[in-house]
């Protein structure tokens, strides 16, 4: 068994969460991946979202299963579920969304452990299918 | 090959459906774009349609301007993140002259809505005309949002939310419930007190 602690920074949030054009969108979260290649790995979420007038919390899980390209390249297509919480001045709705999840990674192999560097596509469906969040990532295997 | 079927699988159906609570927060509940256009049928003391069109649109420090021609009358609309501004002039007519305020900035929508949220804002002006004292008050409050789901000309909406819409301009108020569908905008209007009731009829949106 492998852990592998991804930490992911925000790159951009495309225009469809939350509504309308992204100004202050921050996605931020990690990945902790439990399994080794070719094992079902799990994946949790943590997003929080600022608008000007309102934010939104997700958190989820996701599972997946992951594929190597070569010995450098992962690939992990997970799909899981969020929690989505809307806030405004004190007034908040709840519901559940299924998420897709795409991570890319490149690994740096030591004699210790494995850097990794990479990125993830997530996208929560609203019946339409683009990627929501780009996140950069980067961890460790150990 | 066969390790990625279920996956597959798992994934169509995923997609297949709508989820309602993602639909609601990507969801534009008052899609303004030039050439957008909706037809309400009114019911109350004559039975009429009504046309509305977004018919212009300026950026002016950042923020979107709509020009909307509801029935002849043009209104004007400010959206900015996370809402959607009316906006009016404020006047009076004193001794057969008319007294302007100015312009304001009424808040109209919150977006995206969330169920049970109410906000509600207030204008004092006053102004001296021919050495008279003029008042001028104005507020706004909605409040009573819900998300429901309507049937309207056997259309089954899902994800709309409803609110009730006061405003009080001097002596006079109006109360009115307007229903907003997502990526639609307004479906239906009832204003109780006169009896007057929207549907909407149809709608195009430029695309």
């Amino acid at each position: 068994m492998s852990i592998i602690l991804l930490v992911g920074f925000n790159l951009f949030v495309s225009s469809s969460v939350p509504l309308g054009t992204a100004e202050t969108d921050v996605p931020s979260g990690f990945t902790l991946t439990i399994g080794g290649k070719y094992k079902v790995d799990y994946n949790y979420i943590v997003s929080h979202y600022s608008e000007s007038n309102y934010y939104i919390n997700l958190y989820g899980v996701a599972v997946g299963k992951e594929l190597m390209l070569g010995k450098k390249i992962s690939i992990l297509p997970e799909i899981g579920l969020v929690n989505g919480k809307r806030i405004r001045e004190g007034v908040s709705e709840n519901g559940l969304s299924p998420i897709f999840l795409v991570r890319v990674a490149y690994l740096f192999t030591t004699e210790r452990s494995t850097l990794q560097i990479g990125f993830s596509l997530r996208e929560v469906f609203n019946g339409q299918v683009g990627a929501d969040f780009l996140d950069l990532g980067i961890g460790f295997r150990m | 090959m066969v390790k990625w079927v279920p996956i597959s699988l798992i994934l169509v159906l995923v997609l297949g459906c709508e989820n309602s609570f993602s639909a609601r927060m990507t969801a534009d509940y008052f899609p303004l774009k030039k050439g957008n256009k909706w037809v309400y049928d009114v019911q109350g003391d004559n039975n009429y349609q009504i046309e509305i069109e977004v018919t212009g649109i300026e950026n002016i420090q950042g923020d979107s301007m709509f020009s909307v021609n509801t029935g002849g009358e043009i209104k004007r609309f400010q959206r900015k993140s996370g809402k959607a501004n009316r906006i009016r002039e404020l006047f009076t007519t004193y001794e057969g002259d008319k007294v302007s305020f100015g312009i304001i900035y009424e808040p109209y929508l919150l977006l995206p809505p969330i169920e049970g949220e109410n906000w509600e804002k207030e204008f004092r002006f006053h102004s001296v005309h021919n050495g008279d004292t003029i008042e001028k008050n104005f507020l706004v409050k909605i409040d009573s949002v819900k998300n429901t789901t309507i049937i309207l000309n056997s259309e089954n909406y899902k994800n709309v939310y409803s609110l009730r819409r006061t405003i009080i301009e001097d002596n006079d108020s109006l109360i009115q419930y307007e229903w907003f569908a997502p990526n639609i905008g307004l479906i239906k209007k009832e204003i109780l007190s006169d009896s007057v009731f929207w549907e909407l009829a149809s709608f195009a949106f430029d695309e």
